[in-house]
């Protein structure tokens, strides 16, 4: 034991770099992989529970009494129906609650979102209320003109406690001060687009008789409408052995109850959407940390391979003096397994301070209030099993020990270099230096091999994020994908004069075709599923496969939906609205992101089959000759007609989608620092052992009166010569893989058919930022060429 | 013609060169005052351990003595300082006017024995690539190596490498070529050839300063200077028999016995 101590210190002396740099990957894997796990596992955790706890069932049900009224229904009688499937159901409650929309915050912006409010005192409302300290609080005795908002508000409207949000629309308007934050775990995720707020009874009771007075009075609608509703809540029986999906299915075949909500959700779907954000930056996370994991055993394995290289002399004579193998692979493994051992437990350690931030950053995205603790369990036993694959991979590579012999050693030190390359080219005057690194790297190509693949995997992976947030941040293209159509203004208009005069505007400054669009939740054999309707399916422009919905016997649908009532291109199906049924044909499929990818779209004139009635457009679309003038068109139009007669959006119809690009923009500059930090060891590890063996021929090009800058230099062509390889690599590896793996991650959106814009700037800014860092890395290790003398080739 | 009546074409004044080991100053030079002339084939001996190498590196500019000065005179500058110039002008000083010459040959084993020739030729600034090709071609072919150009140093005897290696020395016709025991890592028919070759540089015009403690190779040069406690103990002129073509064996009596004056 003794010997293998005494070996392992030489051996940590003589190769601290190499063991340091090991170190420092396994504390970055090991540190990722923590606070990853961590926020996966807690997340499910804190959101499942939080909705078991919350006072809803397994079923909502948004019901607008008004709405329902009209239909000849009331919600106690739909209650009574689903109380019948007593074999299913264990209670169905009421809840009493107002939609009203979201207009402004402290008297600017503009926001259309629908909002429901509950009262904070009711025995259903159990959430977590907090304050700005993100302390936990009892639920305040809320004053009138009081709210609690969600905290993802901080996110999506850049609200604080103390603002004043204003409820209704532009003529009639509620404020509410913002008093408190809470924690609602059906609807709170940023992503969501319908939100809960929480108000007194008295302005409750306030905005009911508001609304009995709008009732009577018969203005135009502009938003500022209160509609009294409720939450019908499904309570499942415990001995109902069917899923939430199904429990849905099965009330509605024997109630169509979902007919009379404008929004169903169950706990499952709940918590699917809540975890949505989470699940696709870790996603993206989870699948950077593999990278790094097998980035890390290339390491491991050229930086035991060179290790054995320059100490083949010692181990040789070692081994001559009679220390066994075992002795010299189990100090070796010490040494290696070590640094991997410490690299976890300091990267487990700084994970908590990780997770804090994380759950700081990403709490009012995800409107969840996560403790700052490890998940355990899962983090043990995946860290154990990355220890465990290093252990076996380094007990693999330290089987070279065995071809070392004592005689071979000590014969051949330093071994003569032998290769024959195609790639060899003249050494010229003219680029002398790149001819020089171009050789090096010629002669010794299996040196490099290494790093061209740890480059490759971290180009594809640059070119991926980099083609996402390109993606994301063009606004077209993310319209498309939410709303399924190309367009480049959205207009809706209070009459037809004013639509004539902004169509005039438009039609002055470019050519332009219309269309109308719109959309409502329709069911599904059963399941309800959010359906848009045009006059013109030929906009539908995110179909991939079969073609649009051209008749009005035709329906397309998201490949989510096609999978998930295992249809395909050419079947049957059955929709069914207000208690009216139609058959449909799928003619294709499409891809939206809306309701997490769960919707379908017919044409008008298929609505119309459907209903017998025709759709309510209440909005045009416009698909500009000059696409450029649509910002322009939809400012103007702002400005010069009150909100009350016409409303334009250019491109984006999604503001809130900011943070979503904001995240996007977050996980690039993650994976680009991560990268820095990977090609930095990376190259300081494999440039430092190369630069060992390579002194004697600096020593030489030295005497024959190469400067240290040229040397420097051409040490570092070299590495930028291989960067470009491996980056050449890594966007050939996005070629072929990209989009499917991107398809993967955002198949969470309901989006399996994402096409990575690959662009040139998508291609070329990871290209340069690791070529830039290869080159200043290597560059400053070889600053280590001022100490080579040419005296070293001189023997005393 | 006298050492006095020549022109030096690089002097020391004073050089020290000193180590400290475990707290004690180990003189290796101690002040040398000495001089190399145009186109002599100078030879410094010694003991094991005289200092040899120390002061082939301080001459060369390859080391910074720890006191002295080292001048170099060119038809352009009569007097440079060796030891005062950066780092940057001691790499031009190589490319232009030093050659070296090493024991274990070092050539650069991913270059081939031509393009080892060519790379300090591609670095002189006053020679086109096709002026450097055609005397790197002239010099291999002087050294009876055309054949093996192509081939790496590894596919080569050690003969052949070291005459490739004295190619790259001269390929930008140094003011002096700096040999350190060139023949101490090759058999005996390889040596002859090798200080034939450097023979018939000096004859030439080469100056040549070479480090040996081979007698047969200290035959080759007009001047021995014995190292000795860090000092020039002694000085051998053969000159004289050269110039009167007598025997070799009779210059290598005169050198043994010379030597044994020096406490060889």
């Amino acid at each position: 034991m003794k010997a293998i101590l005494i070996m392992l210190r030489g051996s940590l002396r003589k190769n601290k770099g190499a063991y340091i740099s090991v170190f420092a990957l396994m504390l970055i894997v090991s540190l990722s992989l923590a606070a990853v796990l961590t926020l996966l596992g807690s997340s499910r955790e804190r959101d499942e529970e939080l909705v078991k706890s919350c006072g809803f069932g397994n079923l909502m049900a948004f019901i607008n009494i008004g709405a329902m009224e009209e239909q000849g229904e009331s919600p106690e009688r739909l209650a009574e129906k689903l109380r019948e499937c007593a074999d299913l159901v264990e209670r169905v409650d009421e809840v009493p609650a107002l939609y009203m929309n979201l207009h402004a915050l402290n008297g600017t912006g503009n926001s259309s979102s629908s909002v429901t409010l509950l009262e904070a005192s009711s025995p259903y409302v159990q959430y977590g209320v907090y304050d700005d300290r993100n302390r936990r609080i009892e639920t305040p005795e809320l004053k009138p003109g009081e709210i609690i908002a969600p905290v993802c508000f901080r996110t999506l409207y850049s609200c604080e406690l103390g603002d004043t949000l204003y409820l209704g629309g532009a003529k009639t308007n509620y404020p509410f001060t913002v008093v408190a934050w809470f924690e609602d775990p059906y609807m709170g995720s940023a992503i969501m687009g319908v939100k809960t707020l929480l108000i007194s009874s008295a302005d409750r009771e306030r905005l009911l008789a508001e609304s009995a007075a709008e009732a009577s009075e018969t203005k135009e609608d502009d938003g500022s409408v209160i509609k009294n509703g409720c939450v019908i809540s499904v309570f499942k029986k415990s001995s109902c052995g069917l899923s939430d999906v199904e429990l849905e299915r099965e009330l509605n075949r024997r109630t169509s109850y979902t007919g009379y909500s404008w929004i169903n959700l169950s706990r499952s779907q709940a918590v699917s959407y809540m975890l949505m954000f989470t699940n696709i930056f870790s996603g993206i996370v989870m699948v950077f940390i593999a990278l790094l994991v097998v980035i890390t055993l290339i390491v491991l394995s050229r930086s035991i391979g060179s290790s054995l290289e320059l100490s083949y002399e010692d181990y040789g004579a070692l081994k001559a003096i009679g220390v066994p193998q075992s002795y010299l692979k189990r100090a070796l493994l010490l040494a290696y397994l070590g640094s991997c051992v410490l690299g976890v437990l300091l990267g487990m350690g700084l994970a908590l301070p990780t997770v804090a931030w994380l759950n700081g950053v990403l709490r009012p995205i995800t409107g969840l209030y996560l403790e700052t603790k490890l998940a355990l369990l899962p983090v043990l036993l995946s860290l154990g099993v990355l220890l465990l694959l290093m252990g076996v991979f380094l007990s693999v590579k330290l089987r070279k020990l065995r071809r070392i012999t004592p005689v071979q050693a000590l014969r051949q030190a330093s071994g003569d270099v032998y290769f024959s390359s195609v790639l060899r080219l003249p050494i010229g005057k003219r680029l002398l230096s790149v001819s020089l690194a171009w050789r090096q790297f010629v002669s010794a190509k299996r040196q490099y091999l290494g790093s061209i693949v740890i480059t490759a995997l971290l180009g594809f992976f640059l070119v991926m994020v980099s083609g996402m947030y390109l993606w994301i941040t063009d606004s077209r293209a993310l319209t498309e994908v939410f709303s399924c159509e190309d367009y480049h203004l959205a207009c809706s208009y209070a009459d037809s004069e004013i639509q004539a005069e902004i169509e005039a505007l438009i039609g002055e400054r470019t050519d332009y075709v219309s269309y109308r669009s719109g959309s409502r939740y329709v069911l599904l054999n059963d399941a309800q599923l959010y359906c848009y309707v045009s006059d013109a399916p030929e906009h539908f422009t995110t179909v991939y496969e079969g073609r649009t919905c051209t008749y009005d016997n035709e329906v397309v649908m998201t490949p989510f939906v096609a999978e998930g009532f295992g249809l395909s291109i050419g079947d049957s199906v059955e929709l069914s609205l207000n208690g009216r049924s139609a058959e449909f044909i799928v003619s294709g499929l499409y891809q939206s992101a809306n309701d997490a990818g769960k919707t379908i779209a017919v044409s008008a004139e298929g609505y119309r089959r459907l209903t017998g009635e025709d759709f309510p457009f209440n909005g045009l679309r416009y698909t500009l000759a000059d696409p450029d003038a649509a910002a322009e068109l939809g400012e103007l139009i702002t400005e010069r007609y009150p909100e009350d007669k016409a409303a334009a959006k250019g491109y984006r119809i999604m503001d809130e989608m900011d943070y979503v690009v904001d995240a996007v923009a977050a996980v690039t500059v993650l994976v680009y620092g991560i990268t820095g930090i990977f090609v930095m060891v990376t190259v300081l590890l494999i440039c430092g052992r190369m630069f060992a063996g390579e002194q004697r021929d600096y020593g030489i090009y030295k005497s024959v009166g190469f400067t240290q800058l040229r040397l420097r230099s051409q040490f570092a062509i070299r590495f930028l010569l291989v960067s470009l390889l491996g980056s050449a690599l890594g966007i050939v590896l996005t070629a072929l893989f990209g989009d499917l793996f991107v398809g993967a991650i955002f198949s969470n959106f309901g989006l399996s058919n994402v096409r990575l814009e690959t662009e040139l700037g998508a291609l070329l800014a990871p290209v340069v930022f690791t070529a830039a860092l290869y080159y200043l890395f290597s560059f400053w290790v070889s600053r280590k060429i001022r100490r080579v003398q040419p005296r070293i080739l001189i023997v005393e | 013609m006298s050492n006095s009546e020549k022109d030096w074409l690089l002097r020391t004044e004073g050089l020290c060169k000193s180590f400290a080991h475990e707290g004690n100053q180990n003189h290796v030079l101690d002040r040398i005052d000495m001089s190399l002339y145009a186109g002599d084939f100078t030879v410094v001996m010694g003991s094991s351990g005289s200092g040899k190498s120390t002061l082939l590196y301080c001459l060369s500019g390859m080391d910074r003595p720890t006191s002295g000065k080292v001048f170099y005179r060119t038809e352009k500058k009569p007097e440079t300082e060796l030891t005062a110039l950066k780092e940057k002008e001691l790499a031009a000083f190589r490319v232009y006017e030093f050659g070296f010459i090493f024991q274990k040959v070092h050539l650069v084993g991913n270059l081939t024995l031509w393009e080892n020739v060519l790379v300090p030729g591609y670095l002189h600034s006053g020679r086109s690539a096709a002026e450097v090709k055609a005397y790197a071609g002239k010099l291999l072919a002087d050294m009876g190596i055309a054949e093996a150009k192509d081939r790496l140093p590894s596919q080569v005897s050690g003969g052949e490498a070291q005459r490739a290696a004295i190619a790259r020395a001269v390929i930008n016709s140094p003011g002096i070529l700096f040999a350190d025991e060139p023949t101490g890592a090759l058999n005996r028919r390889s040596t002859e050839e090798v200080l034939d070759l450097l023979s018939a540089l000096n004859q030439a015009g080469q100056t040549v300063l070479m480090v040996t403690h081979d007698v047969r190779a200290a035959l080759r040069a007009n001047r021995i200077l014995y190292l000795e406690d860090g000092n020039i103990g002694g000085e051998l002129s053969l000159s004289p028999y050269l110039q009167e073509e007598r025997p070799l064996c009779d210059r290598e009596t005169q050198i043994h016995a010379w030597l044994s004056s020096m406490h060889w």
